[in-house]
């Protein structure tokens, strides 16, 4: 990543924020799923409330992924489990940030659903290393040395995949692997050089940065 | 429409303008949205590795020594007369002499003032300095669609952002596509453009995110031509070539 994008992401400046309305629906299946599990028990249909607020086409993909959601779990007692947004590393002094997916308590210990609503581009697999380390660090605070079953699932064409973790056994080598990388941002975010380049797209800190004049 | 869909900046790709000017509602779903497909489109995958396997041939050698792309379409299991023809059809077309090259290059240009504020961003397959040119290629494995480069949104885009670099270098600007699939005949006029294609090139695109700010209901284009190859066609609000969404989720839930 170009360094000066880096270092002031780093240093958590604000800048011009990026769109989000890629994220509506995706956000908003996740939310209304956890809904759907507050009892140990198959999940609740009527959670999922058709978003009037959305556009039309957005609806028509809501519509489709609840049904995607409902094929692929709609048998399946789980209760939703409420899990912080963040997780600190005091020691790193970080904090690992961001929705990991719909938490929930089984019949068989825990589980923790990546709910994707499309693909996620060309080749791109539906989970990589990097997404398993970041939810075995962010899952280990309240699984509780409970198995964890991590289950994500495209909820358009249905294309899924499970992973059954050990997450006492998995945790040590996830830390040290985000502790590597802190290490390595840390040094190479002190030179902010800026880069123009594929970077820029959806950068908040072009205003004011020398590459751009 | 009450909520804020355009970030501050918008961006702006070489495929996003020209979605934007095939159809407003197309850009709203593809590019400001990322909704979904509900279409099959073409998948990416043989462009994508010609485009790698040029690459690696430029890198590593010449394009038209035989026995070194022979070598690697080989080595990548595409040693067949489709390929074979496609790099034979692009040595045709390679420049033979070239002060300097690169291939895929992103090339950001950021619009400041008048607002509103986008950003420009064009990933170029190959460019050639050579003969005070500076020659950005554009390689294409699909079917062709304009006469001239310069009539192709996309095109317009990649002259904005490398208009800059040619300036500053003191070259000529060319771009130029390569179609390199066996049953397209001849490639488009390639695209030079000058001081006052430039400048309207600017001035369309500023003009462009501009109207993206003024709309409100971003009304589809609704041309069944159009529409009929579109990835939204069935789900489109405005859609001319309706149908039925080919996602599995809705074939097996009641």
């Amino acid at each position: 990543m170009c360094r000066r994008r880096l270092a002031l992401e780093l240093d958590n400046q604000r800048g011009n924020p990026p769109g989000n309305a890629r994220f509506e629906v995706s956000n908003r299946i996740s939310a209304d799923a956890r809904l759907a599990h507050t009892e140990l028990a198959p999940p609740e249909a009527r959670a999922f409330v058709l978003p009037t607020e959305l556009l039309a086409e957005q609806q028509r993909v809501y519509a489709a992924a609840v049904a995607g959601y409902l094929t692929l779990f709609g048998s399946t007692s789980a209760r939703a489990v409420d899990t912080s947004f963040e997780t600190p590393l005091p020691e790193l002094e970080v904090r690992l940030v961001g929705d990991i997916g719909v938490a929930l308590e089984t019949d068989d210990g825990v589980e923790v659903r990546v709910l994707r609503v499309g693909d996620r581009g060309h080749a791109r697999s539906l989970l990589d290393d990097i997404d398993l380390r970041f939810i075995t660090l962010r899952a280990a605070p309240w699984s509780h040395g409970r198995p964890l079953r991590l289950v994500v699932a495209e909820l358009l064409n249905l294309d899924h995949a499970t992973f059954d973790i050990d997450v006492d056994e998995r945790a040590p080598a996830a830390y040290e692997w985000v502790a590597e990388r802190v290490a390595f941002i840390r040094s190479i975010a002190d030179s902010d050089a800026p880069r123009a380049g594929h970077d820029c797209l959806g950068c908040r800190f072009v205003n004011g940065c020398r590459a751009h004049g | 429409m009450a909520r804020k869909l355009l970030p501050d900046i918008v961006s702006l790709t070489p495929s996003s303008y020209e979605s934007f000017v095939r159809c407003h509602r197309l850009f709203l779903l593809g590019h400001l949205l990322g909704v979904p497909a509900s279409d099959p489109i073409p998948t990416p995958d043989r462009g994508q590795l010609v485009h790698e396997l040029l690459r690696f041939v430029h890198e590593r050698g010449n394009c038209r020594d035989n026995a070194h792309v022979e070598e690697v379409l080989s080595a990548h299991g595409v040693a067949d007369d489709v390929h074979r023809t496609m790099f034979r059809r692009h040595a045709e077309r390679c420049p033979e002499v070239v002060d300097a090259g690169a291939h895929e290059k992103d090339i950001a240009r950021f619009h400041r003032f008048p607002a509103p504020m986008f950003m420009a961003n064009a990933r170029i397959d190959a460019i050639w300095v050579h003969d005070g040119i500076l020659d950005a290629r554009d390689y294409k494995t699909g079917q062709r669609w304009h006469d001239r480069v310069a009539d192709d949104p996309a095109a317009q885009v990649q002259a904005f952002v490398l208009a800059p670099h040619a300036q500053r270098r003191g070259l000529r600007l060319r771009i130029r596509y390569e179609y390199l699939a066996p049953e397209i005949d001849d490639d488009p006029d390639p695209f030079e453009p000058d001081d006052d294609d430039l400048e309207a090139i600017a001035a369309r695109l500023h003009g462009a995110v501009h109207s993206m700010f003024s709309q409100e209901s971003w009304r589809g284009c609704g041309e069944a031509q159009i529409c009929r190859t579109c990835r939204y066609r069935s789900i489109c609000a405005d859609s001319a070539a309706t149908g039925e969404p080919e996602w599995a989720a809705l074939g097996l839930r009641q």
